[in-house]
C-alpha cells in the first residue's frame, strides 16, 4: 500500500519530517559548521540602536524582528551591499508541494533586487521561541530557494539559513539532499562573533 | 483572515461600513490641529532612515522595520517613562463583536510588558492606500476605549493613525465620532511627524 503523505499547508507547518518525506532531505548536524568566524566591529549606529531598543519589549516575533533582527541585517548590508535582505516577501515556489507562504528575510545576491530575485542565496527565520521547532521550516524555503534558482538556470545549489528568537542565532546549510545544523549557537552578547558568521555566509557567494 | 458571512472575522476586516453598522461608530474629517512645534529628529534617526530607504521595503513588514519602527522608537526612548510601546500585541477585547486581532503598535500609560488599562493609542502599518484602512484602526481604537471602561479606567479620547511608512493620517475616537486627520504628514518631513507624535505624547502625560 502507497503510503500517504500529508502536504503542509505552507513553509510554516513543515516539519524536519515532511522535508525528508517530500523533498528527500535529510539532516545532520554539523560541529562549527561556519568556523573559522572573523569578528567585525559594531558600528556606532547598530550600538545606538540596540541600546535604544534594549528598553523596549519584545515578546512576540514582530518587536524581535523590528528591534534586533532587521538593524542587524541591515549592519551586514551595510558591508556588503550586493546582499539586501528582503522582508516579508510572499515566496511561492511550488504550491502543491506546500512549498508556499511567506519568508521573514531572504537574501538575494541580485544587486538591483527590489523584491525576490534570483539568485536568494540564504533565507533567515525570525520566531520568539524555540530554535529548534523550526528547522523544518526553514529547510522548507531554502529548498524552495534552490529550486527558485535551479528553474533560471542559477549554478547556486548550496543555500543558507538561519533561524533566530533576536537573542541567539542557529545557521543551517542546505547542501545536496542535507540540510546541514550548525550545532554552533552565535548569540547577539558576542555581537562581533555574530556579524562575523553572517558574513561568512554572505562571503560564500562572493 | 476572511469575511463570514458579511462580517469581519477581526481587526483587520473592519471597515468604517462595520463601525457604523456594528459598533455604532460615526466618522468624519476634521482639522485635528496635532501640529504646534516642530521637533527636529536627531542626526541618528536622520542617517537611519536614509540608509534603511535603500533597502527592498515592498512589504507592509519591510516598512515597519525600516520605516516606521525607527521613528516610534525615537518618539518614545526621547522620552522616557512616558508610555509603553508595545508591537504586534494580540489584543482580543470583544470577540462578539470581532474586536479582536493583531495591533500593529499600541501605547499605553502603564509602563509594563502586558497590555493594562489605559491604552491611549493605537497605529496601523501598511504597504498600501492609508485610506482604505480607517476601518480597522478605528476598531482597534474603540476596543481600546472598551477595554479601559472594562478595566475602570476611562478615557475619553483615543489617538491612532494609519501609515505606509510614507506618510501619517492621524485619527482621534472621541464622543462615538471617529475623527479623520484633514492633514496628513510625511516621512520627508520628520520635524511635522515628531512634532505631532509630541502633541499626542503631551496630551496623556
Amino acid at each position: 500500500m502507497e503510503k500517504i503523505i500529508k502536504i503542509p499547508s505552507s513553509y510554516r507547518y513543515y516539519k524536519l519530517a515532511d522535508l525528508k518525506n517530500i523533498c528527500g532531505i535529510t539532516y545532520a548536524d554539523a560541529d562549527k559548521m561556519l568556523a573559522p568566524v572573523q569578528d567585525i566591529p559594531v558600528s556606532a549606529i547598530l550600538k545606538t540602536i540596540l541600546e535604544r531598543n534594549a528598553s523596549l519589549p519584545m515578546l512576540n516575533e514582530k518587536a524581535k524582528s523590528e528591534l534586533l533582527v532587521m538593524p542587524i541585517l541591515t549592519e551586514v548590508w551595510a558591508l556588503n551591499k550586493n546582499f539586501k535582505p528582503i522582508s516579508g516577501a510572499t515566496f511561492n515556489v511550488e504550491p502543491r508541494k506546500g512549498l508556499k507562504g511567506v519568508a521573514d528575510f531572504l537574501i538575494s545576491s541580485n544587486p538591483n533586487a527590489r523584491e525576490i530575485e534570483m539568485p536568494v542565496v540564504a533565507i533567515f527565520e525570525a520566531k520568539d521561541d524555540k530554535l529548534e521547532s523550526w528547522y523544518g521550516q526553514c529547510g522548507a524555503e531554502m529548498y524552495a530557494a534552490r529550486l527558485f534558482n535551479e528553474r533560471e538556470d542559477n549554478n547556486i545549489h548550496t543555500i543558507h539559513g538561519a533561524i533566530t528568537n533576536g537573542v541567539a542565532w542557529q545557521f543551517l546549510k542546505l547542501e545536496g539532499q542535507t540540510l546541514f545544523i550548525d550545532t554552533q549557537i552565535y548569540a547577539i552578547a558576542n555581537l562581533p562573533q555574530l556579524l562575523g558568521a553572517i558574513q561568512k555566509v554572505y562571503n560564500f557567494y562572493k | 483572515m476572511a469575511r463570514k458571512n458579511g462580517k469581519p472575522s477581526s481587526y483587520s476586516d473592519y471597515t468604517l461600513e462595520d463601525l457604523r453598522a456594528i459598533l455604532g461608530l460615526d466618522n468624519r474629517k476634521e482639522n485635528l490641529n496635532l501640529l504646534h512645534t516642530l521637533v527636529p529628529p536627531s542626526d541618528f534617526l536622520v542617517t537611519t532612515l536614509q540608509r534603511n530607504q535603500v533597502l527592498p521595503i515592498n512589504t507592509e513588514k519591510a516598512r515597519a522595520e525600516l520605516l516606521i519602527t525607527p521613528i516610534l522608537v525615537e518618539w518614545i526612548t526621547q522620552n522616557p517613562q512616558k508610555l509603553q510601546y508595545l508591537s504586534g500585541n494580540t489584543f482580543d477585547v470583544e470577540p462578539q463583536k470581532f474586536l479582536k486581532g493583531r495591533c500593529d503598535y499600541l501605547f499605553t500609560k502603564h509602563l509594563s510588558l502586558d497590555i493594562v488599562a489605559p491604552v491611549v493609542a493605537i497605529f496601523e502599518a501598511k504597504d498600501d492606500n492609508v485610506d482604505n484602512w480607517y476601518g480597522q484602526c478605528g476598531a482597534e481604537m474603540y476596543a481600546a476605549k472598551l477595554f479601559n471602561e472594562q478595566k475602570n479606567e476611562p478615557y475619553p479620547i483615543i489617538y491612532g493613525a494609519v501609515t505606509d511608512g510614507y506618510e501619517w493620517v492621524f485619527l482621534r475616537l472621541e464622543n462615538n465620532v471617529l475623527l479623520i486627520d484633514k492633514e496628513r504628514y510625511y516621512l520627508r518631513n520628520l520635524a511635522e511627524l515628531l512634532g505631532v507624535l509630541k502633541t499626542i505624547m503631551d496630551f496623556y502625560v
